[in-house]
């Protein structure tokens, strides 16, 4: 199949557009700032490291900011969008106007991609954390590829589901299990390990991570983790692709 | 040049006939009208997509550039005209500034209104201008008069023009005749029973050029009817019955009738010939279209039609023996 840039770049500056406009999808992204800063106002400052118990005010809400912004937002931004223009027809005038599915894709990747990448830096200085504490090049490529994990879940649900209330029922459990981690992670040490098999498991390792002493370390888990959600969103992606196309 | 060719295609769908026999060769610059219900219609657009493939027969696309819209194809409400006119100009890679044809497509007033805020017809209109912005050899167009005032269909039928000036073919498909005849040079029926026929049309232009020629065919008979500013002719073998109310002659077909000048009386006297047979006063019968007759008392007799369950048409007492001779039963 043949890429065109210029329908990509076409596609990629309709989509800032519509995104931005839509109030739906923008919620996200403005309620986990909300949600940072009203859990920052509201929450006791502690920092308990003592006994084996180990918690951090600071480290909890930027992993739930995070978490929220990308399981919540990334998630939606992809299926929502994808499902609302099959379900109005958009999706098929373009189909039939020479755009292929993967011109499509990347063209609608690209615009909520760039628009996660900012809100999770914001997260950083919004819930109470200076940039120097945070290793950025491993927050900047956890974050992105955690956010490109979502955005693919959510593709693969926007094209087994037929319109927008389909999406939406599959949609919310998927990312209730995702957010809950940074909490059960904290609250049940009994599903913490299990839960570091999560891509949002290993984003809450990392922040408490990077609050502890000696800082956040890769370790080849933590790698894997992610890389393996990856290949097998971006695998299970492909599959739905190939099997159903992407008007279904 | 041919565009677009279907070749003898028949589709089934959960054992029942949607389209059958039906052929036809779209080729540069036509502009074809086919009647078919809404089903027939879907279905045609789903085999030119290869989204269904037909049960027998094949479609040739001798072009890429087919462009299909479709009744319920949805439009980013979202965006301004302008905004959604200018990113399909970007896919389309069409390089003429817009502004320059939007009045052709009468979008001037609303170029920069969001698409939400326009009417179905304006809509239809922008649907028009994206798909020419492709530049494309063939387009289809679904139902496109619908629910549309008199001032909407003028305004679609000069969009139309900027179609026909560019040797764009065009096919349209409605549920009605009047539509057709109003988009398309050529028209063509589908019927069920007899597959794609074209239809006899004239132009009150070529009929003064017809009337004036000295060599006039022998034995060829035509049923006129007058729809618009044009003359649609029937072949005695595609009507069904004629039906006369309130003193007018209507040529029925299916489900759509037709108003003719000629009375009941001058009908029968030429159609006779044709295998027409007068079963009560109000009623003239193509008996090659007649599949049952029933007796619901001794004195009563109904005549079903071939696939048409559902028209009953009344033989008088007086005319049963008539029948009995004619069709020796």
């Amino acid at each position: 199949m043949s890429l065109s840039l210029r329908k990509i770049k076409a596609i990629t500056g309709m989509k800032f557009q519509t995104i931005l406009s839509n109030t739906s999808i923008m919620l996200g992204p403005i309620l986990s700032i909300g949600f940072v800063i009203a859990m920052r106002n509201l929450m006791p400052e502690v920092d308990v490291n003592e006994e084996g118990v180990i918690f951090s005010t600071n480290a909890f809400i930027l992993s739930f900011g995070l978490v929220f912004n990308i399981a919540i937002s990334g998630i939606s931004m992809s299926s929502g969008p994808l499902a609302e223009e099959k379900e109005k027809n958009t999706l098929r005038v373009l189909m039939t106007s020479s755009v292929s599915g993967l011109d499509y894709l990347i063209g609608t990747l690209i615009p909520p991609l760039f628009l996660l990448i900012p809100v999770n830096i914001l997260i950083i200085p919004i819930s109470g954390t200076s940039f120097s504490d945070v290793q950025f090049g491993s927050f900047l490529i956890m974050t992105t590829i955690a956010s490109l994990i979502s955005l693919l879940i959510g593709y693969i649900i926007g094209i087994y589901t037929k319109d927008q209330t389909q999406t939406s029922l599959f949609t919310m459990p998927v990312t209730l299990l995702l957010t809950s981690v940074p909490a059960v992670k904290q609250f049940q040490a009994g599903l913490a390990r299990y839960l570091d098999y999560s891509y949002t498991g290993v984003l809450t390792n990392f922040t408490a991570g990077v609050f502890s002493e000696g800082g956040y370390q890769w370790n080849l888990i933590d790698s894997s983790v992610l890389a393996a959600w990856l290949a097998i969103s971006l695998a299970l992606f492909i599959y739905a692709y190939r099997k159903n196309g992407i008007d279904g | 040049m041919e565009l677009l060719t279907f070749e003898r295609i028949m589709k089934q769908v959960n054992n029942r006939t949607l389209l059958k026999d039906f052929q036809l060769v779209i080729t540069e610059a036509a502009q074809i009208g086919i009647k078919l219900s809404k089903e027939e219609s879907a279905m045609m657009l789903d085999l030119i997509q290869e989204k269904q493939l037909p049960s027998s027969g094949r479609i040739i696309k001798q072009t890429e550039a087919i462009f299909i819209d479709r009744q319920d194809d949805g439009l980013y409400h979202e965006m301004s005209v302008h905004g959604y006119l200018s990113f399909f100009q970007k896919i389309a890679g069409y390089r003429e500034p817009l502004e320059q044809e939007m009045a052709g497509f009468s979008l001037s007033d609303v170029w920069q209104t969001k698409i939400d805020q326009l009417t179905n017809e304006q809509k239809k209109r922008v649907s028009l201008f994206r798909m020419f912005l492709f530049s494309p050899k063939l387009v289809i167009i679904e139902n496109p008069l619908s629910n549309s005032s008199d001032e909407g269909i003028e305004l679609y039928l000069r969009a139309l023009e900027r179609y026909r000036e560019k040797k764009i073919a065009v096919v349209v498909t409605s549920n009605y005749i009047e539509d057709l005849l109003l988009l398309s040079d050529d028209i063509y029926r589908y019927d069920s029973m007899a597959g794609l026929e074209k239809t006899d049309l004239a132009n009150d232009s070529d009929q003064l050029v017809e009337s004036s020629a000295s060599s006039k065919p022998v034995n060829v008979f035509k049923v006129s009817s007058k729809v618009a500013d044009k003359t649609i002719f029937f072949s005695p073998d595609e009507i069904d019955f004629i039906e006369s109310i309130n003193s007018v002659s209507y040529i029925r077909i299916g489900d759509e009738q037709f108003p003719t000048d000629l009375t009941l009386n001058q009908l029968e006297e030429r159609l006779i010939k044709f295998g027409f047979f007068r079963c009560h006063r109000s009623y003239l019968v193509n008996l090659q279209r007649v599949s049952e007759l029933i007796s619901y008392s001794k004195n009563s007799y109904t005549l079903i039609l071939k696939g048409q369950k559902q028209v009953k048409l009344p033989l008088s007492r007086g005319r049963i023996e008539d029948m009995k001779q004619l069709i020796e039963f």
